[in-house]
């Protein structure tokens, strides 16, 4: 995006960089989703054909798809991929938008936050109580040790994107175009 | 505070923060989160934090939308659109607005392997723009016709929003996707006829392309076999009860990537790229699922969609009339919201309320005739301004047309779908009927 050796900014390499992280954490997300697809067909192919199916193959394709999901948020965020209504807003100069967004960001990151928080407390007890799948007895902690770290991440993209928010308000540089 | 009034402070409150570009999903959360908190104390709230993402997203039933959403991706990149497309044009090109009505054909049968309009139209584009150049359409048809031709990928199945709105209110997907099979028919050959319709008047404005020989039409039908093969997988699957939708979907998206695999269009990053894609769309979709939840379970403290429900129940209005209040209010949301937040926003004070009123139709009819009609008004708004976002996609992919220009090209796809509207309205059994046939 940038021009390589004009003097980034340290905001513009937070963004660089976290984009890389989380780009990598949603491909790791989405082969966990592609396994448990071809998991999946594998077992309806193997009840069909050889009345076969692979046994608690929904537990499987369950937890990989808590993991999954989680894994896909801070990407998102990143891309600022998720769903906000600028239509009330559109006529408003860049620096308003940026304050808004400013604000907005830091509302997520405190949520994620507060979520990534809770499910480590949560998954803890999952691990304590030794909670366990029914058929094949996959310990559930599993999932949550993907999606703490996972929310984590979505609160620290959250505020490298306020970071970024913040800069544009303040210096409001050669019209930066819409920021959706 | 009654439970009433909390609930429209907090339902505001979380509204305010809407308008304000604040994520939809965040505000759900913060809104909920805090009305909750208020009705039942901060620890309840906390300790089910602990676990309701956990509980979520690992919920089988929902792991259809990733699924059904890296589908879309592979059918994206397995050029299925551009033979889907020819074969259209063969069979439809020579009658005047022929290229336009191939168009919407190959839209409606892309519809049928990819669950979102967004792409739907955005592939579809890319391959009949060209065409529709090349044979002098007027722009504001050639947009106006991809624009409404995408919207035909939410109702014919894999739908992503019909997906969602069978698990909200707690119906049978099979039986949803059934229902909306013969509107999604309905939508196509609308279409086809207001394309016949507007050419008749201003036939300057399509063209008819040349007349493909007979063994060239049969030919085009090759391309189309692999979609076809993967529709039947998937939705006969799900139809027959052969497979869950989930199940359903994993076929899909295996049958798909293996598609654009076996067909050389995705190597390493290609593959990396459909991954990405679906991962973005649907950490929107599950960060306001999450939201939702949340707001939900304060909704549900509240009461408040109960207590609407028989307030407007006993209140004695006609519930036609109530019916087409909440359409007209769906057209107005959905100038300024996409589609998938209307229907997590609305549906939980929506759905009661609708259950309220006697139709004369048992609950489960209801359920299924009312989701299928807003899913189809609330996906107009796709194609209304101001924030028609397939009109934009396909707009900005034709550079030289005005947006203006895309506007009035979507003008006789929506008298299309008024007319739409009304007969699904006035006449349940158009989307209940295969249900009752099948079941």
């Amino acid at each position: 995006m940038t021009a390589p050796n004009t003097h980034r900014t340290a905001s513009e390499v937070l963004e660089a960089v976290l984009l890389h992280v989380t780009g990598a954490l949603a491909v790791f997300g989405g082969l966990l989703l592609t396994a448990g697809a071809v998991l999946t067909v594998v077992s309806v192919t193997g009840r069909y054909l050889f009345s076969a199916p692979i046994n608690g193959n929904v537990e499987i394709v369950e937890l990989a798809s808590a993991a999954a999901v989680s894994c896909f948020l801070p990407y998102c965020q990143m891309k600022r991929g998720h769903v906000i209504v600028d239509f009330f807003t559109s006529a408003a100069p860049d620096r308003v938008k940026s304050a808004l967004d400013l604000v907005a960001a830091l509302l997520f990151a405190f949520c994620a936050g507060l979520i990534a928080w809770r499910l480590s407390l949560g998954g803890s007890d999952m691990y304590r109580y030794n909670d366990q799948t029914m058929v094949l007895g996959i310990p559930t902690w599993i999932s949550y040790a993907v999606m703490v770290p996972a929310f984590g991440l979505l609160s620290l993209a959250c505020l490298a994107t306020a970071w970024t928010s913040a800069r544009r308000m303040l210096r409001p540089g050669p019209a930066s175009g819409p920021s959706s | 505070m009654s439970g009433l009034t909390l609930g429209l402070l907090y339902s505001l409150g979380m509204l305010a923060m809407i308008g304000l570009r604040v994520p939809i999903g965040v505000a759900m959360l913060l809104a909920g989160g805090a009305g909750f908190a208020h009705l039942a104390g901060w620890i309840p709230l906390i300790s089910q934090l602990k676990s309701n993402a956990f509980y979520l997203f690992s919920s089988y039933s929902l792991g259809v939308i990733p699924l059904f959403l890296l589908m879309g991706q592979f059918a994206t990149k397995s050029g299925l659109s551009r033979g889907l497309f020819a074969a259209a044009n063969a069979w439809l090109g020579h009658r005047p607005g022929g290229i336009a009505m191939a168009a919407v054909g190959g839209c409606g049968m892309f519809g049928a392997i990819c669950g979102s309009s967004l792409a739907t139209a955005a592939t579809m584009g890319q391959v009949a723009l060209p065409e529709l150049k090349r044979y002098k359409y007027a722009g504001s048809l050639a947009t106006g016709s991809l624009a409404a031709g995408g919207t035909l990928g939410i109702l014919i199945p894999p739908s992503v929003i019909l997906v969602i709105y069978a698990i909200l209110t707690e119906q049978n997907i099979q039986k949803m996707f059934l229902a909306a099979f013969i509107p999604g028919l309905i939508a196509v050959v609308g279409y086809l006829v207001a394309i016949a319709i507007y050419v008749r008047l201003f036939p300057e404005d399509g063209p008819a392309g040349p007349e493909h020989p007979l063994s060239e039409k049969w030919r085009s039908l090759i391309d189309v076999w692999p979609a076809l093969l993967i529709f039947i997988a998937v939705i006969g699957g799900i139809y027959t009860g052969v497979f869950t939708p989930t199940e359903a979907a994993a076929v899909g998206a295996l049958g798909t990537g293996l598609l654009a695999l076996v067909k050389g269009r995705m190597g390493w990053a290609g593959f990396k790229q459909c991954l990405l894609g679906a991962a973005e769309a649907s950490a929107m979709i599950f960060l306001i699922l999450l939201g939702a939840e949340v707001f939900n379970g304060f909704l549900a403290l509240t009461r408040m969609p109960n207590a609407l429900a028989d307030l407007i129940g006993g209140s004695g209005l006609s519930p036609m009339l109530v019916m087409v209040a909440m359409l007209i209010l769906y057209l107005l949301l959905g100038c300024v919201m996409d589609s998938l937040s209307m229907i997590l926003l609305t549906i939980p004070i929506f759905f009661p309320i609708v259950m309220a009123l006697d139709f004369g139709m048992s609950p489960e009819e209801t359920a299924i005739w009312f989701g299928i009609i807003a899913l189809i008004v609330v996906e107009v708004g796709l194609i209304t301004p101001p924030v028609g976002m397939n009109v934009f996609i396909i707009n900005q992919m034709a550079e030289d047309v005005p947006m203006l220009e895309s506007f009035k090209g979507v003008l006789p796809f929506l008298i299309a779908e008024v007319i739409r509207v009304s007969l699904l309205v006035a006449f349940p059994a158009i989307s209940l009927w295969l249900v009752w046939a099948v079941g």
